[in-house]
């Protein structure tokens, strides 16, 4: 049984001694960072300021067109994922039979290091950035079809037996009561399939390309361009974060009715 | 209106193993009455239920309702499920609200009779919240608010109350008898429990082990309206202990094994 | 025929067809824009390399990296996962960061780890590490919690020593939890060093494939592919079988 969920009243909720620890975390990040760039020097470590001035000053010059691509590339690599995962993982959870054949085949195949199979897609799409799209896609389709295809197979058969004695139509019984209650598994694997996808462009990208932001890393290994390399660095793990934590906004908002689920990761 | 189960029948095949669930079923339930079912585990009382409801086509024997046969969930026909089904994604009252909304009542309407039913089933001040929020009893109250709402002649329910506790099970026991008393619908009602079968019913008859049959009916001859306070008197007791004696004997024989 | 045969008959079917297709498509032409060459041909290929020797010199850097890299992980991830289960505290800080932690591009990292260390085995271990550890560090949190408190409570109540339930009850009953962590752990470790050794490195299966791409020795990339996928659902396979042979007797 669950209590009414309470929210914090503002001034309790910045006394919290796990807020505060949550907040002091990446300020004692960054502390260490600069402590690693005063204690290794610039050869090594580029201090925070200094990958900030980088990352400013690029703003105006490469950093704007090779995000573009970056972004470009996630999100029709994430567009497909999504679109594929989601009406394969849907119609094998549709049967038991077929969930039960598929689901260990797909586990087995997530957990490949398919990042080997690249040069395939480049055969297939050339030095173009729709190769590092359909990669990036193989990599986040994975994820999604799993959830979408559990949270399919768990829609609990009682809330059916519920539409049925109702007497509702396939497209009421689809729309009002399977599509909310698969919602919350779908949303989880949405978020895990954006964060491999997102994966799979970069690693594309620093593997062969002519620009995107994982090229540019590669690049600043060569050009031994350290103040690039972490701003970039920086960069992109604040976005994942940025990103996965809406994602997870979202995911709470729609299980804060299901207190027994609990994140994955 | 008038339930009745003739001769129903039904198989289960699975691949190459098949399942008697119920061998000729025969029972009818009075306009307003309401009837008990209990029996041992896997007797195919829900079978039954849910075969009457519609949902399920008998392999032999018809069930009817208002003298016609039932070819399919209807209107008139309520139906509340043993498992947690208020919708977690749906507040209170937007559970409550779903079927009138699945069917086109206008919102000002369907808002307005979700309402007397939340009131109806104690649960008002609770329309905004969630069922996650509630506890099992609650949400089954929703469940119940919903298939009531419906207006449904007849009301068939499916152990509502067996994932709670025994005093809780009574207490809602006793405001199920007021809420029915009120809309006077046809009950019948699905349960293991032989005292809640006894505190609720005009007669409460006993199934056989699987394959299902009826066994015996009993009479309960308590006044109406009752509450939870006739648990202590002889009537009470001649009933559960005549139910129990039938019971007892079909229920060793699923715990053996396979009955005959 | 029971339920669960033909379920595995069904599955068997599938990767025989999926198998058949890798013969069959390339044959047909279908394959062409990929230049897919038919398991027939990559099978001999395969082997032949294996016989003169040629994957040896990167199997051993591969193996190597791998098996650093997942040893560290184990011995950094486990401590670290009970003091996570230990300490509600840092627990529910880290939280956060640790639920959003593989949704990061870790091997944006990489790059920055060759410019510090050098293109050695370093870079490639400490990703890998990185990319895996925190797999362990998770589950056995997590695994340690699902250790039934009744069992605890049956050693304490026999009057056994605090280590002595600790070591016979509560280590025992946690033992598959920890290695679903481990499983995935290595999972991740090989995963993580194949990634790096393919995007920029000198040595490895995965430096393999993208050396054989480049040169565009076909037969000799595909057989490298081969070999990775070959080895990693086998390391797969054998680490599920321990893992339910755990599960059943725990």
């Amino acid at each position: 049984m669950a209590d009414a969920t309470a929210s914090k009243p503002g001034a309790t909720w910045l006394r919290d001694p796990v807020r505060i620890s949550q907040l002091l975390f990446p300020v004692a990040l960054l502390i260490l960072w600069q402590l690693l760039a005063f204690a290794l020097g610039d050869f090594f470590v580029a201090s925070p300021l200094a990958s900030l001035r980088a990352l400013a000053e690029g703003a105006g010059s490469w950093l704007g067109a090779n995000a573009g691509v970056t972004l470009f590339a996630l999100v029709y690599g994430y567009g497909l994922a999504v679109v594929i995962g989601v009406v394969v993982g849907f119609l094998l959870g549709l049967s038991r039979f077929a969930h039960a054949v598929f689901e260990p085949v797909v586990v087995a195949l997530y957990a490949l290091p398919k990042v080997a199979l690249y040069p395939l897609f480049l055969f297939a799409f050339g030095l173009t950035v729709s190769s590092q799209a359909w990669f990036a896609m193989f990599f986040g389709v994975f994820p999604i079809i799993i959830f979408t295809m559990n949270g399919t197979r768990n829609v609990g058969s009682v809330f059916l037996k519920v539409g049925r004695s109702l007497r509702l139509s396939r497209p009421q019984l689809f729309r009002s009561i399977v599509f909310p209650a698969i919602l919350p598994s779908l949303a989880a694997g949405l978020r895990i399939g954006f964060g491999v996808t997102f994966l799979g462009v970069i690693l594309s990208q620093m593997f062969a390309a002519k620009s995107g932001l994982g090229f540019v890393l590669v690049q600043s290994v060569e050009l031994h361009d350290m103040p690039t390399m972490y701003g970039l660095v920086l960069l992109l793990t604040l976005f994942a974060f940025l990103v996965n934590g809406a994602f997870l906004l979202w995911e709470r908002r729609l299980t804060r009715n299901h207190p027994e689920k609990s994140d994955a990761f | 209106m008038r339930v009745e189960a003739r001769d129903i029948r039904k198989t289960f095949s699975s691949g190459r193993q098949e399942v008697e669930a119920l061998a000729g079923v025969d029972l009818a339930v009075e306009e307003g009455e309401f009837v008990s079912v209990v029996g041992p585990s896997g007797c195919g009382k829900s079978t039954l239920m849910e075969i009457v409801a519609g949902l399920v086509q008998p392999s032999g024997g018809e069930a009817l309702v208002g003298g016609e046969p039932v070819k399919g969930p209807r209107p008139d026909v309520g139906v509340v499920f043993q498992q947690e089904s208020a919708f977690p994604w749906r507040t209170v009252l937007e559970n409550v609200e779903f079927g009138l909304q699945m069917h086109g009542v206008d919102k000002k309407e369907r808002r307005e009779r979700s309402r007397d039913l939340v009131d109806l089933v104690g649960l008002d001040g609770f329309e905004d919240r969630y069922p996650g929020e509630l506890s099992g009893g609650m949400r089954q109250r929703v469940a119940i608010a919903r298939t009531l709402v419906m207006d449904p002649k007849v009301l068939l329910m499916d152990e509502p109350f067996g994932a709670l506790d025994e005093q809780t099970r009574l207490i809602l026991g006793e405001e199920l008898l007021l809420i029915w008393s009120r809309t006077g619908a046809t009950t019948l009602f699905i349960t293991h429990s032989i005292e809640e079968a006894a505190l609720l019913s005009d007669r409460v008859v006993v199934m056989s082990a699987r394959p299902g049959v009826v066994k015996k009916v009993v009479e309960v001859d308590l006044e109406r309206p009752r509450d939870s306070r006739v648990v202590g008197t002889p009537e009470f007791s001649r009933v559960s202990g005549e139910v129990w004696g039938t019971l007892r004997e079909e229920s060793m024989k699923t715990l053996r094994g396979r009955a005959s | 025929m029971s339920e669960a045969a033909r379920v595995r008959l069904a599955r068997w079917a599938v990767i025989l067809a999926a198998v058949a297709a890798l013969e069959v498509i390339p044959r047909s032409g279908l394959g062409d824009a990929i230049t897919l060459i038919p398991l027939s041909e990559i099978i001999p290929e395969f082997f032949e390399l294996l016989v003169e020797g040629e994957f040896t010199p990167h199997l051993v850097a591969t193996g190597g990296a791998f098996v650093l890299a997942f040893l560290l992980a184990a011995a950094t991830g486990i401590p670290l996962g009970f003091l996570l289960w230990r300490y509600r505290l840092l627990r529910r800080t880290l939280d956060p960061y640790l639920t959003t932690y593989y949704a990061i591009p870790i091997f944006a990292f990489y790059p920055l780890l060759l410019a510090v260390l050098g293109f050695n085995i370093l870079p490639v271990v400490v990703i890998s590490w990185a990319w895996a550890v925190v797999a362990v560090i998770l589950n056995t949190a997590i695994g340690l919690g699902e250790v039934p408190e009744v069992l605890v409570k049956v050693g304490r109540s026999l009057s056994l020593s605090r280590w002595k339930v600790l070591s016979r009850i509560f280590f025992p009953a946690a033992v598959p939890y920890v290695f679903t962590g481990l499983k995935l752990g290595m999972i991740y470790a090989l995963i993580g060093v194949i990634a790096s050794e393919f995007v920029l490195s000198t040595r490895g299966l995965g430096y393999l494939v993208s050396y054989n791409y480049v040169n565009f020795s076909t037969a000799a990339m595909y057989s490298a592919m081969f070999l990775i996928l070959f080895l990693a659902i086998l390391l797969n396979w054998t680490l599920s079988a321990i893992e339910r042979r755990l599960y059943a007797h725990g």
